[in-house]
């Protein structure tokens, strides 16, 4: 698990507007960023804007869905 | 959302306080072994966008807490809704400052405003499902003893309650005097026209806020507050709000639209029957309207307003 940090954020800010500007160092930032939360993640935490919602079968005693 | 009682037969407060719950829900981190677990603020734990996690998000602690005392409901007695607010309360001291303050809009912040509302919302969850960490509200309830904010009337009415819930539990007699020299601060804010003023003039959304603060002292430390007061407060409410629950926020000194129900019915104000006019006829702001950062105050407030009701 990594959490952006203000440390990480400044680092991050950093690259954005210098290499980040160009096309090659940004696709290579979007890859590496891909990498790291997505295809490397269990799937509890997919990095995905449908995931980790409340369902009521966390509360409940009948099957998830 | 899943409920016993129909819904057509629960009151517009229940309503509105439990429309929001899968939404509320979602926002948390209830992951057991994740170390963000009771994290409600989703742009940090979710989508690691910010690098702090806000801590005005952590008032789900006391709108689970509330869940979890709703009797008839799905979520009344759920060992799962009360871990969940256990998570909530324990992440909420995990983000503190060492001096005990909170962040609101950056990392370190000290901010004033968010301490006493988060402290406010932990005592009280505190007292509704027994959760016991009196070294982590303490260190809260310190760094709040002595400092009057930016002299905000709907922050110091917090400040107070955090402050009296603090001498309850701690049993030490300082946090209630700290507690009668914000509310004697708050009066001094309280023009001829009878409302406390927020940022230099009149806001009525802002004015619910603190009546139902005062709301909140009055019902859980009877005597403490000085009735002739709220009841000049209430009648400028009276005075603004229209028969549908609304009001010229255009012209409130913070343009705040919302109108908090639980004073006005614990304190019987006729501005009550407009604002659920309001809500009934869909004009009238409903915590669902809300953003992430504030729904869940809003719907703590509402299922107050149903619990007065009841």
């Amino acid at each position: 698990m990594m959490n952006m940090t203000p440390v990480r954020l400044l680092l991050f800010r950093i690259y954005n507007i210098t290499l980040g500007r160009f096309a090659f160092f940004d696709k290579l930032l979007n890859k590496a960023l891909v990498g790291i939360f997505i295809r490397q993640k269990k799937d509890d935490e997919f990095y995905c804007q449908s995931s980790s919602y409340f369902l009521y079968s966390e509360i409940e005693n009948r099957p998830k869905g | 959302m899943q409920e016993t009682s129909p819904k057509s037969r629960r009151s517009i407060w229940l309503d509105c306080g439990l429309e929001v719950v899968e939404r509320i829900l979602g926002l948390g981190d209830r992951r057991d072994k994740s170390p963000t677990r009771g994290c409600y603020d989703r742009l940090y734990w979710k989508y690691k966008l910010i690098d702090y996690p806000s801590a005005w998000f952590q008032a789900a602690t006391e709108y689970l807490a509330i869940l979890y005392n709703i009797k008839g409901s799905l979520f009344q007695d759920n060992p799962q809704i009360l871990k969940w607010s256990q998570d909530a309360f324990g992440f909420t001291l995990k983000i503190c400052n060492r001096d005990g303050s909170l962040a609101e809009a950056y990392p370190y912040e000290r901010s004033f405003c968010a301490t006493a509302f988060i402290g406010m919302h932990l005592f009280s969850a505190a007292n509704k499902v027994k959760i016991d960490n009196p070294d982590g509200l303490r260190k809260m309830a310190c760094f709040l003893k002595g400092r009057f904010g930016n002299h905000l009337s709907n922050q110091l009415a917090a400040g107070a309650l955090t402050q009296l819930y603090a001498a309850e539990v701690l049993k030490e007699e300082e946090f209630s005097k700290d507690a009668t020299s914000k509310l004697k601060a708050l009066y001094d804010n309280q023009t001829n026209e009878g409302y406390f003023e927020e940022y230099g003039g009149l806001d009525i959304g802002y004015l619910s806020v603190t009546l139902s603060l005062l709301a909140r002292i009055d019902k859980s430390f009877p005597g403490i507050v000085d009735k002739e007061r709220i009841q000049r407060a209430l009648s400028v409410i009276d005075r603004s709000v229209e028969d549908d629950g609304t009001y010229e926020y255009q012209k409130m000194s913070r343009r705040t639209q919302f109108l908090y129900p639980f004073g006005l019915a614990y304190f019987k104000s006729p501005v009550l029957g407009r604002l659920k006019n309001g809500l009934q006829k869909g004009i009238a702001i409903r915590p669902s309207w809300l953003d992430d950062r504030y729904v869940s105050q809003l719907a703590i407030d509402h299922l107050l307003a149903a619990g007065q009701e009841a």
